[in-house]
């Protein structure tokens, strides 16, 4: 019975292994396929270039953004200069540099993977509410991702992470205490979400590509996939 | 009819003569030198009777604090300029903030605090500041040591490493750690933190020049930022 028992949850575990298995190499040939476009690559430079300036700007809490205003034209353009030299960790520690790259890549590849999305959903014509549900999803989540990386930022040792004065209202002076373990657990999230924000909007890149121009699918799953497209199509449903 | 009127003028007329004194008792009260506001003369640098007081609230647990310090210092003769040409007086007000707020609480923030009060004490706070920044520059953030977040963190840190730096400065070592012992200190400490929690401060460093009020500093910035704090409370 017990061997039974182990042998059902086993085949379980191993048919959704497999199954997540495939809707990331599919969310990932669809991101590839998606990359080939000269809009997506606008749209990941743009949203890499804007957001990582608001990321570098916000690490020293809201001084960065104080600063732009207080320093004359000169100040506001030096500023924004080094924020943006920062965005390739100059004048960064490495560690530092390392983490806001990563949230940063992923959200630029998230945006600019949305951004494909929808414009093939657009020349599709006939777009699902599903399809629409999703983009609209995809939006939010790279709106919570930049708010969460936001908050995430700054130097919690020093207490002057933005979420400081926020926990500092709800829990006094103990709040400050926390900041920084609250910090790294909003930074993770933040990756994370981004990370299976990706996925679906890699798949759903792959599905609309694949119904406006169906040979570029076609023949790339010949080439590369043991699967059939209609199998690729049930994992995408 | 006519009398409602009257009142009306009466009261707006106390009303707005009433704002007039309380304008003018404001602007006579906030009149004073920097040099009367201070905490500690002995920690100031600039004219006391200057009519801008700059004021950075400090610990030197925190690295993006000891990024501005290091600005200025390596900027020093440009920096007197600076505050002779545009009257402010400078004072550092350093204490333990972040080992009584800080989540890691680091003991280094009350060592060197309790340091900082010793050799204030003994009229050393600025030789004191400068060789504790230096030695902190030397033995950790240069290598990328507590520099932030994601840096490795200071350790093996002792608090005989803050008392060296007073014998360093010319100070009697054993008087020195006698001093960073007692309860005058301690209880020195403690009036400042509660001071520094009601005048706004959440994080360090955490700057006050008039009206000017400015947490944090970046490690991506140095002497121009510097400047540009120095002066927005003008």
């Amino acid at each position: 019975m017990g061997f039974l028992l182990y042998y059902i949850v086993m085949s379980e575990v191993k048919k959704f292994h497999k199954k997540e298995l495939k809707k990331w190499k599919l969310a990932f040939r669809g991101i590839s396929l998606a990359m080939r476009e000269k809009r997506f690559w606008v749209a990941f430079v743009l949203t890499f270039l804007i957001f990582g300036v608001v990321l570098n700007l916000l690490n020293s809490g809201t001084a960065g953004v104080n600063l732009l205003f207080i320093g004359g034209i000169e100040g506001f353009f030096r500023t924004l200069w080094k924020s943006l030299l920062a965005v390739f960790g100059i004048g960064r520690n490495f560690s530092d540099f390392i983490l806001t790259f990563g949230i940063l890549l992923l959200q630029s590849l998230l945006i600019a993977t949305i951004i494909i999305v929808m414009k093939h959903n657009r020349d599709d014509k006939i777009i699902t509410a599903d399809e629409a549900e999703r983009a609209k999803t995809g939006w939010q989540n790279s709106g919570l991702i930049a708010g969460l990386a936001i908050l995430g930022s700054g130097c919690p040792t020093c207490g002057t992470a933005l979420i400081t004065p926020v926990l500092g209202m709800l829990f006094s002076t103990g709040g400050y205490a926390i900041a920084g373990t609250v910090s790294w657990i909003i930074t993770l999230l933040a990756i994370i979400v981004a990370i299976f924000s990706l996925r679906s909007a890699g798949i759903d890149a792959y599905a609309g590509i694949l119904k406006v121009c169906p040979n570029i699918g076609g023949q790339r799953l010949k080439k590369n996939s043991p699967t059939s497209r209609t199998q690729d199509e049930k994992i995408i449903d | 009819m006519e009398n409602i009127g009257k009142i009306i003028r009466t009261v707006a007329l106390i009303a707005v003569g009433g704002f007039l004194i309380a304008l003018v008792i404001f602007n006579v009260s906030g009149g004073s030198t920097a040099g009367e506001k201070a905490w500690d003369l002995r920690t100031t640098i600039g004219n006391h009777e200057a009519k801008n007081h700059f004021i950075m609230y400090t610990d030197l647990a925190c690295p993006y604090c000891d990024v501005f310090s290091r600005a200025v210092m390596e900027n020093e003769e440009e920096f007197q300029q600076l505050i002779a040409e545009n009257d402010i007086m400078v004072e550092i007000r350093l204490m333990d903030f972040l080992y009584h707020y800080g989540e890691s609480k680091p003991e280094m923030s009350k060592w060197s605090a309790e340091a900082t009060v010793c050799a204030t004490e003994k009229d050393k706070f600025w030789d004191y500041y400068h060789a504790g920044l230096k030695a902190l520059w030397d033995d950790y953030h240069s290598k990328g040591i507590g520099t932030s977040k994601t840096a490795p963190k200071i350790e093996g840190m002792t608090r005989d490493y803050w008392v060296n730096i007073g014998e360093k400065v010319g100070l009697d070592k054993d008087e020195f750690s006698t001093c960073m012992d007692s309860e005058e200190t301690t209880r020195t400490l403690a009036e400042r933190r509660e001071k520094t929690l009601r005048s706004g401060a959440q994080g360090m460093p955490y700057f006050v020049e008039g009206k000017f009020k400015q947490s944090g500093f970046d490690n991506t910035w140095g002497w121009e930022e510097a400047k540009t704090f120095l002066t927005a409370g003008i």
